[in-house]
């Protein structure tokens, strides 16, 4: 083929001659070569060719040529390969070995903790067989199914990065693990370790037993014949013959374990030196009750040690009131289904004895730990108190509220059996209320309370003294939080005898709080806390002089507790100011008459007694400043059970609803307690509240139905919408006429006009004309622009502007209409979108876009408040802007700009309500 | 990516990564070439299919399928998105094939028999092609011309060295090997260098300079392969060859199946189907006077023996890689090694291709 090439030259190359192109115009075409490819055969030329080798003159050859396809390089570039299914060699380590985990991690975290370096496709967190714990091991491997190589890296990642990390307090290690061997081999390793503590452990088990025993059987053998049968040594095998399964089996662990630890147990000779507790041997059989049995039952009491011998089971204590205290708790208690009895033994002459201290082993405190030690038991056991009351008051009536507040079908029931028993959440009375609205029923329960109180007051004479002294300990009870405050105000000294009294109050207080109420807890809490101390006891002091006072009273109100005290904790979170006058004399009185029991009760109430008690210390009864509370309670059920406090208020409760036609209620507490419920559930009170009517604010309409919903449609006037509307277009508003600018106004205009007047008799032509464009310009109103809602600025009266009276005149350049049209489209073309041109006739039309005044930022309004008029004045056409009812100072001006109707409509966004949606 | 510099502990750590078994073809791979950019890998196959490969990527790229007139000594250009290489049927033409198009680019007719070697000058646009008809032709890829003819002895092949400047033509038949300047190759060679430590009836399947320039690698299709001064013509290394030459055509078993690092310090070829043998290049001190060269061999700490030209002896590898020996064999042992030019892989190939990094 290349012949073909070559026959086109001249000189054909000889086949076997060697050439070379010195020219092949392929390459590059040079005019002065021709086309022709000019050939060298043979390496024959002109000047003889020099054949000599390149490398030798040149210094960089060995240096070759960088950027070609094979460069002389020192150094490479890596390649890393992700791990497909082409690659050879064992796929790169997905998986992670992590340990020394903290116990306490659970495998949530773990995952959640190395999701932050790759997806987690398994993680299996090593747990001890036997208790379920962790062991601390954990083989995390990645999510390798769509990309191996993502999770080798994050495996890499995890390692770099987590590993040394602190984990719950422990430096996590972190190792590549490909095939989970790792893991594996050290988890048999935890495996084993744990095993084996496990077999040590029962090893050590069986073997203390052995020693109890062992040692007890040691002592016993040398000791009497009472022993009871299973007392009996059983070292040799005879023994166990008996059949004794459990026994020969410690018998061999003993065997098998060796020796014995048996200084550990054995009994101290100065036994009689400790206080212990004796567990007679004949309550702990050997075969069923150990050493460690005795222990785990002993374990909440700081005991010394334990000892035992053939006697049985010594538990010392250093300190008598533990030791006591032990004694109390357990003793007939069962170990192992053995009732055990307890021996109490105490140092022998005690008391003396701790002047002794060297013969004694018990520790005696110095007197100041000794006493810190007592404030610290005495404060254990007042947050002891505490917390039972804690629970007893506030959280198991909370419960019993939630309980209550989920409806059941089974409910009935459930909340009548409730309310006979403890009526935590539905108040007794209020509901024979109800029930009496609709049945008329007998009288309601405080009712019957009083006949019982009567015949307490009957019988109660005899035992007068006793009512006494409970009254004085109802009367501690009482006010218990100013005397939790005030021993924790009071100095260390005081504090014993404080506490005893707490203690002894604090029952009732557990009594009175299974029948109290949320709200009595409540208004216990409410009561303020005195620093005082004077005032405290100036103040006990009051109460106690009124008490004796009124003995009885007490006697009623200790009925009132007894029975139900809601009516009291209603009452008592009456609003102090609504406190019924009453006089000092008039107590006695009333104290006969039972009507009044309440009122006495709630005077007794420690609110009640703060606000009655004045700067000097004496009662005071006059008469309070005095409103309503029934005015602002909402006369629902709360409300109503709130305000009837006596049987006067029922009575007249019941004549106030004699012409209310009854309603058909199957069970009135299952209906006051689905009202009061479904009151709960709305929200907008707490349970058993009474609702205080709130406060209209801002805006408000009052809805004849009940409800803004069940109104219907109706139209809100414009007015009113302004009123929560801020942003309403106020041209509407309703003025109040102002007759002081209404006068002035008019004043002005007459005055005006008589100035006119009087100027146009002087006969002065120009002057006249002056004074007529002075006229305009006078009786020009306060204006303003500024932003309008209608659109971007509007104008604004700054003063009251009466009907008919002259706003403003329109001013512009007047122009006929071809230059307005010209004008216009120039305007639009400038990007003056608002038309100011005002049509006064067919071509007379004026412009006040560039020149004019303030007239122009007047907006349309299709219920305008002003209106344009073409006014004649000495011959020349003007339009002057009139108002068209009585303008109030701040209501943008507007007239209706009554726009020829066009095509292209102009949207209308004056909102009046009569407003035609489009100026033109 | 990172840049290492080439040493014996990177070279000898390199493992198989990679196997690309190509299961469309079922030939063997005649020749491997890189792009200029060692950023893609073509394989020349029986098959008449040219494969290319991404080095970097590890992936199998493209297939391009020559079944007209064959596909044999498949040479990247300058550009990697043209190649050049030797036809097997129909006639012996070079023909110039645009990769992205699959369309020929121009036809290189000349040779009359099986062309041996094709290598692209490393400077400019011009290749050559050595060919059983006892001609070595330059050519330029801008013209369809043949830009020289040479006259040798047959059967022949022919390399350019890494500047351009000179290439090497290697004559079985008389044992010698014949260096020319690329500018007056026509004329006659500057140097020739008798080779006669060459076994009678060598098969010598391909020549390389190596990057520096230093030394020829002369791979033969019998025992051993030959690493000769550039120079002086000595012979500094012999290497025994584990490859069986043998295939179902005969005349096609020119294996590169040696290869130099590019920094010209170590030898790799093939060894089992499990291992690479990795050689090191004895270090050459040149003289200011370049007639005359010594030899000075410096004693390398693996390398047991000192080869001298007369010793014939074989030099023990000086690593085998990779040495520790991993389950999963090779498929296959090699033909085919060459060493990327810019990156530290390595690339086997028999009847697929394998990366080494």
């Amino acid at each position: 083929m290349d012949f073909n090439t070559s026959t086109r030259s001249k000189s054909q190359p000889v086949q076997r001659n060697n050439y070379k192109v010195l020219y092949d115009p392929e390459l590059g075409i040079k005019e002065n070569l021709g086309r022709k490819i000019i050939y060298r055969f043979n390496g024959v030329s002109k000047p003889p060719l020099v054949v000599r080798d390149p490398r030798l003159k040149n210094p960089i050859y060995a240096r070759g040529i960088p950027k070609s396809g094979r460069p002389f390089l020192k150094s490479l570039q890596t390649i890393n390969y992700d791990y497909n299914e082409n690659s050879l060699g064992p796929e790169p380590p997905t998986q992670v070995f992590v340990s020394n985990i903290s116990p306490l991690v659970t495998s949530e975290q773990l995952r959640y903790h190395f999701k932050s370096f790759g997806e987690v496709f398994d993680l299996d967190l090593k747990l001890n067989p036997y208790t379920g714990t962790s062991l601390g091991l954990c083989c995390i491997s990645f999510d390798k199914r769509s990309s191996i190589s993502v999770a080798a890296h994050s495996a890499k990642i995890a390692v770099q990065q987590a590993n040394g990390l602190r984990f719950s307090g422990k430096p996590l290690s972190v190792v590549l693990d490909r095939d989970g061997s790792l893991c594996e081999e050290a988890f048999k390793k935890a495996l084993n370790a744990v095993e084996k503590q496990f077999q040590e452990e029962t090893l050590q088990k069986q073997r203390f037993e052995r020693e109890d025993e062992s040692s007890r059987q040691k002592l016993s053998a040398a000791m009497n014949e009472d022993i009871p049968p299973w007392r009996q040594p059983s070292k040799n095998s005879q023994t166990l013959s008996n059949g004794d399964l459990q026994h020969s089996k410690v018998q061999n662990v003993d065997q098998k374990s060796g020796f014995l630890t048996s200084s550990e147990t054995d009994v101290p000779k100065n036994i009689n030196d400790y206080i212990y507790l004796l567990i007679d041997d004949r309550f702990v059989p050997p075969d069923r009750v150990y050493y460690t049995d005795i222990k785990h039952h002993f374990r909440k009491f700081l005991y010394e040690k334990i000892y035992m011998n053939k006697d049985g089971f010594y538990i010392t204590f250093n300190n008598y009131r533990e030791a006591s205290n032990c004694y109390r708790a357990l003793d007939r208690t069962y170990v192992q289904n053995c009732r055990i009895k307890l021996k109490f033994h105490d140092i022998p002459s005690r008391t003396k004895e701790d002047g002794k201290k060297s013969a004694v082993r018990r520790v005696v405190l110095p007197p100041e730990e000794a006493y810190a030690e007592a404030t610290s038991v005495v404060l254990r056991d007042l947050e002891a108190a505490l917390l039972r009351d804690v629970k007893s008051k506030i959280i198991g009536p909370a419960i019993f509220k939630y309980l209550h507040s989920m409806p059941k079908p089974s409910v009935k029931e459930e909340l009548q059996e409730n309310l006979l028993v403890s009526s935590t959440s539905v108040p007794d009375v209020p509901l024979k209320i109800e029930s009496t609205v609709g049945k008329l029923p007998s009288l309601p329960k405080f009712k019957k309370r009083v006949d019982s109180s009567k015949m307490n007051l009957s019988a109660g004479s005899k035992t007068k003294s006793k009512l006494q002294r409970r009254r004085r300990r109802r009367h501690e009870a009482r006010p218990l939080h100013y005397q939790l405050n005030q021993m924790y105000n009071s100095s260390a000294s005081e504090a014993e005898s404080d506490q005893e009294l707490l203690l002894s109050s604090g029952d009732e207080r557990v009594e009175r709080g299974k029948i109290g109420s949320i709200k009595s807890v409540k208004s216990d809490e409410a009561t303020p806390v005195f620093s005082d101390t004077s005032d405290e006891n100036d103040k006990f002091h009051r109460f106690r002089t009124k008490s004796k006072i009124s003995k009885k009273k007490y006697e009623k109100m200790e009925v009132d507790y007894t029975s139900s005290s809601e009516t009291e904790s209603d009452a008592s979170i009456l609003s102090p100011s609504a406190a019924i006058p009453k006089s000092g004399s008039a107590i006695k009185d009333e104290l006969i008459s039972p009507k009044k029991e309440i009122d006495e009760v709630l005077a007794l109430a420690p609110k009640w007694r703060i606000n009655e008690f004045d700067e000097t210390g004496s009662v005071y009864y006059g008469a309070l400043p005095y409103n309503y509370p029934e005015d602002d309670v909402l006369l629902d059920l709360d409300g109503l059970q709130y305000l009837v406090k006596n049987d006067e208020d029922y009575s007249y409760l019941q004549e106030a609803l004699k012409d209310e036609p009854l309603m058909d209620i199957n069970d009135p507490n299952f209906w006051a307690y689905e009202r009061k419920s479904c009151k709960f559930k709305n929200g907008d009170v707490k349970y058993g509240d009474t609702a205080i009517l709130p406060e209209p604010k801002g805006y408000f309409r009052s809805n004849t139905s009940g409800s803004a919903k069940s109104e219907g449609y109706y139209i809100i006037p414009t007015t009113e919408k302004s009123l929560y509307l801020p942003l309403r277009n106020r041209s509407t508003i309703d003025t109040i006429s102002h007759s002081t600018s209404r006068i002035t106004s008019r004043m002005n205009r007459v005055n005006n006009r008589r100035l006119a007047a009087g100027v146009e008799k002087s006969q002065l032509p120009a002057e006249a004309d002056l004074l007529r464009f002075n006229a305009l310009k006078a009786r020009k109103k306060q204006l303003h622009f500024g932003p309008s809602r209608i659109h971007t600025l509007g104008l604004f009266a700054m003063e009251n502007i009466d009907k008919n009276d002259m706003v403003i005149e329109y001013i512009g350049e007047i122009i006929r209409q071809r230059v307005a049209d010209n004008r216009e489209k120039n305007y639009v073309r400038e990007g003056i979108g608002d038309s100011y041109l005002f049509r006064i006739d067919e071509d007379v039309i004026v412009d006040a876009t560039k020149k004019g005044n303030i007239a122009r930022f007047i907006n349309h309004s299709c219920a305008p408040n002003c209106i344009a008029r073409i006014i004649r004045v000495e011959g020349k056409r003007k339009i002057v802007i009139y108002a068209d009812r009585d303008i109030m100072h701040g209501e943008e001006l507007t007239y209706d700009y009554k726009f020829p109707e066009e095509a292209d409509k102009i949207p209308c966004l004056c909102g009046a309500p009569t407003c035609r949606g489009y100026l033109n | 990516m990172t840049t290492v510099s080439i040493t014996f502990d990177l070279l000898s750590s390199m493992q198989p990564r990679k196997w690309l078994k190509n299961q469309n073809f079922v030939g063997e791979i005649t020749s491997l070439s890189f792009d200029d950019s060692g950023e893609l890998c073509l394989a020349s196959c029986t098959d008449d299919t040219l494969q290319l490969y991404n080095c970097i990527s590890g992936k199998f790229v493209k297939s391009l399928a020559s079944k007209k007139y064959g596909a044999h000594l498949g040479r990247f250009t300058h550009h990697s998105n043209s190649l050049i290489h030797a036809s097997t049927k129909e006639d012996n033409t070079v023909r110039y094939l645009d990769v992205v198009t699959n369309r020929y680019l121009r036809y290189f007719p000349g040779h009359k028999q099986t062309v041996t070697s094709i290598d692209v000058s490393p400077a400019d646009e011009t290749f050559l092609s050595a060919s059983l008809d006892n001609t070595i032709r330059l050519w330029d890829l801008r013209s369809p011309n043949c830009q020289g003819l040479l006259n040798v002895s047959s059967p022949v092949v022919a390399a350019f060295d890494a500047t351009g400047l000179i290439f090497a033509s290697v004559s079985e038949r008389k044992y010698k090997i014949s260096l020319y300047n690329i500018k007056s190759f026509d004329a006659r060679p500057f140097q020739d260098i008798p080779l006669t430590f060459l076994p009678p009836h060598v098969r010598i399947a391909n020549v390389e300079f190596s990057t520096d320039g230093k030394y020829l690698l002369l791979t033969t299709g019998n025992d051993f392969h030959y690493v000769i001064d550039a120079y002086s013509g000595s012979e500094l290394l012999r290497v025994p060859s584990k490859v069986s030459t043998k295939t179902q055509d005969g005349n096609l078993t020119y294996y590169a199946s040696a290869c130099m690092s590019p920094d010209s310090k170590f030898l790799f070829t093939s060894y089992d189907n499990e291992h690479l043998c990795m050689y090191q290049l004895p270090e050459l001190k040149q003289t200011v006077n370049s007639d005359h060269i010594v030899n000075s061999f410096t004693e390398m700490g693996l390398a047991s023996t000192t080869p001298t030209s007369n010793s014939h002896s074989t030099e023990n590898p000086l690593a085998i890689i990779p040495s520790s020996t991993s389950k999963n064999l090779l498929p296959e042992t090699p033909s085919i090694v060459r060493f990327n030019p810019r990156f530290s892989q390595l690339v086997t190939a028999h009847s697929g291709v394998i990366f080494w990094t």
